[in-house]
């Protein structure tokens, strides 16, 4: 198998994280359709928070297996400039899938479709900047992100403030059916945006970051 | 062959030593093939460079020659020639140690030449 | 080109020491080297900045004649199977990661991967491939690390501690395995190991690292016959060493006992009453980088 292809494999096996819990969040919203401000209607907003938790772990999966795999291709003669790219390559596929299935699973349970698209748009845009913050506490561990390192601890708190306010942005807004923001407002369209943009963003940071701190690694198996 | 390595001796020496040991016992004949300078080295657990240079020892002192594509072989005579060497070395490899030895115990020459005759009884 | 491995002025820094200091050493094609040397001084850290796994502070590196740094065409010839940590496999990942998956990676990275050895080493080690890397004992750690190291097929392979954990039988057997894949494919080794004198043999030369310093490279044989220590009245001692390298002397009442290193010509002298014994590379490990040495 190509190296390359094995990135790819790699990120294949973990998307499933990701992916059930963002199916099972999208079958439970399209059964029930309730006010948010109802009982049934609050639960679902707690199941989003919950998928949300769920998708966050994931990331610290990748990051974790990032660091795994740089130890072991580098201790085994790979280059970094390599590992860089393979680890583009399962940030990509992990993307890229993600993104597709959840449409695909929107369309299929047709609850109120363009609606479904942009809240489930907001997951990846929201895992874009996950990975970009990811690539910033990985640039900075050396073992494991629980590390003992301050900047990482900090930036791990930051990212999880965000990502939680950024879903509660774009994810309630959307699921609100009028009470926050009127219907057809560009409110939640435009959150996603945001957030997709600073994902953008963050992700160009931690790539620059990451290419400087593989220079200097040293492989720790 | 089979013999264990010690650490008083070089080990390619102990090799052409041991070699030559199987030769004298008729463990090896003469014309017949001694093993390779690989499975000299697989045997022991020794460099191969180092079974080989044991190998040539025997070579440069004619016990061995080479058949180009086929190995090591034990020349013809070879053991009368390990005998004679062996002979003449005997002095130097046991009857020095032992004269200094006898002579640091204050044993007398007649003393020891008794102690070989009652060898024999 | 010359087929080798070249260091020059190798040097190592970390915040508070200096790893290694101005190393030269060549390791030419085709040669079982022994690394040996005590625990930090630097043999390690040297093998680990060879293969690139570590950046030099300074100095150089080559393979057959190009730089080893983020170079795939160097790095590819080369195999570092070094000690695997079980402390360190659980707090990375590592230990997550099954038997079977690691040496698929293996697979992956070694171009010269040879399938069906692995297989053969993992049945006669009689490993259990779907067991996770942190369940392992030392000494499967050890024969994982050596399955990767022979299966690689890479020309030069490195191997740090190969035999940590392993009882004396298993040893053994690693050892003709060795022989057996040098014998047939003359690749080059290197390995570092604290069991010195049962490796000894394997070694056509032997490198002995001291404080991150390269304190000699030679041919294990003529090393070794170089070597003697003597000993009996320390006057007598002292006279029939006079002018020889002496190391590591030891007194005890009347009686003295030293090793020496014959150069070129040198010889001990004779007439006086001392008793001279040959010295095997443990012994010269020890007379060179003992305490107090």
């Amino acid at each position: 198998m190509n190296r390359f292809k094995y990135w790819i494999n790699v990120s294949l096996k973990d998307l499933s994280i990701i992916v059930l819990g963002s199916i099972a969040y999208a079958l439970f919203m399209s059964i029930v359709d309730e006010d948010p401000m109802s009982l049934i209607g609050f639960s679902k907003i707690m199941v989003y928070f919950f998928s949300i938790i769920w998708f966050f772990f994931s990331f610290i999966t990748s990051v974790t297996r990032f660091v795994l795999l740089t130890n072991v291709a580098i201790s085994m003669g790979e280059t970094r400039k390599n590992v860089a790219l393979g680890i583009h390559l399962y940030n990509l596929t992990q993307f890229i899938f993600a993104f597709l299935i959840l449409n695909i699973v929107a369309f299929i349970t047709d609850y109120s479709a363009i609606k479904l698209v942009t809240v489930l748009t907001s997951i990846p845009a929201t895992y874009l900047f996950s990975c970009g913050v990811g690539l910033i506490i990985y640039s900075n561990s050396k073992t494991d992100i629980t590390t003992k390192s301050v900047p990482a601890t900090i930036l791990m708190f930051v990212a999880i403030i965000v990502i939680f306010s950024s879903c509660f942005l774009t994810g309630i807004a959307n699921l609100s059916s009028g009470e926050l923001f009127p219907e057809g407002s560009i409110v939640p369209t435009v959150a996603t945006c945001i957030i997709a943009a600073l994902g953008i963003l963050a992700y160009f940071i931690g790539t620059i970051l990451t290419r400087k701190r593989l220079c200097k690694y040293e492989a720790c198996l | 062959m089979n013999e264990i390595l010690t650490q008083e001796k070089s080990i390619y020496i102990q090799i052409s030593e041991m070699i030559e040991n199987d030769i004298l016992r008729d463990i090896i004949l003469e014309e017949e093939r001694v093993p390779s300078t690989n499975e000299l080295a697989k045997l022991y657990s020794i460099n191969p460079a180092t079974a080989a240079k044991g190998i040539n020892i025997l070579v440069d002192t004619g016990i061995l020659y080479k058949k180009r594509g086929i190995g090591m072989f034990v020349s013809k005579g070879a053991k009368k020639k390990i005998m004679e060497t062996r002979k003449e070395q005997f002095f130097d490899n046991y009857i020095k140690t032992l004269l200094s030895e006898a002579e640091s115990l204050g044993i007398t020459k007649e003393e020891l030449i008794k102690m070989i005759e009652e060898k024999d009884n | 080109m010359m087929e080798l491995i070249e260091c020059k002025n190798l040097c190592k820094n970390y915040k508070d020491k200096s790893a290694l200091k101005d190393v030269n050493v060549t390791f030419e094609k085709g040669k079982i080297y022994g690394l040996i040397g005590r625990n930090g001084a630097g043999k390690t850290t040297l093998l680990s900045i060879m293969s690139a796994q570590n950046p030099a502070s300074g100095g150089s590196i080559t393979v057959d004649g190009e730089a080893v740094w983020e170079n795939p065409n160097a790095l590819k010839k080369i195999c570092f199977s070094r000690e695997l940590n079980v402390s360190q496999t659980s707090s990375n990942g590592l230990g997550a990661m099954k038997v079977k998956e690691y040496l698929k990676i293996a697979s992956i990275y070694y171009p010269l991967w040879d399938k069906d050895m692995a297989k053969k080493l993992v049945n006669e080690f009689e490993l259990d491939v779907n067991k996770k890397m942190g369940a392992l004992s030392k000494g499967m750690l050890s024969m994982v690390t050596i399955v990767v190291a022979l299966a690689s097929k890479a020309p030069y392979t490195f191997l740090d501690e190969p035999v940590a954990g392993l009882d004396v039988i298993m040893r053994e057997y690693f050892y003709k395995l060795l022989v057996e894949e040098y014998s047939e494919t003359g690749r080059t080794f290197i390995i570092s190991t604290h069991i010195i004198e049962e490796a000894s043999p394997m070694f056509e030369e032997v490198v002995m690292i001291k404080n991150g310093t390269l304190i000699l490279k030679e041919n294990t044989e003529e090393l070794i016959a170089s070597a003697f220590h003597v000993n009996g009245k320390a006057e007598d001692v002292d006279a029939a060493t006079e002018g020889l390298s002496k190391y590591h002397e030891e007194i005890i009442g009347r009686s003295k006992g030293v090793t020496v290193f014959l150069k070129n010509g040198e010889k001990i002298k004779e007439g006086y009453d001392v008793t001279v014994q040959p010295v095997n590379l443990q012994q010269i490990f020890v007379a060179l980088c003992g305490m107090g040495a």
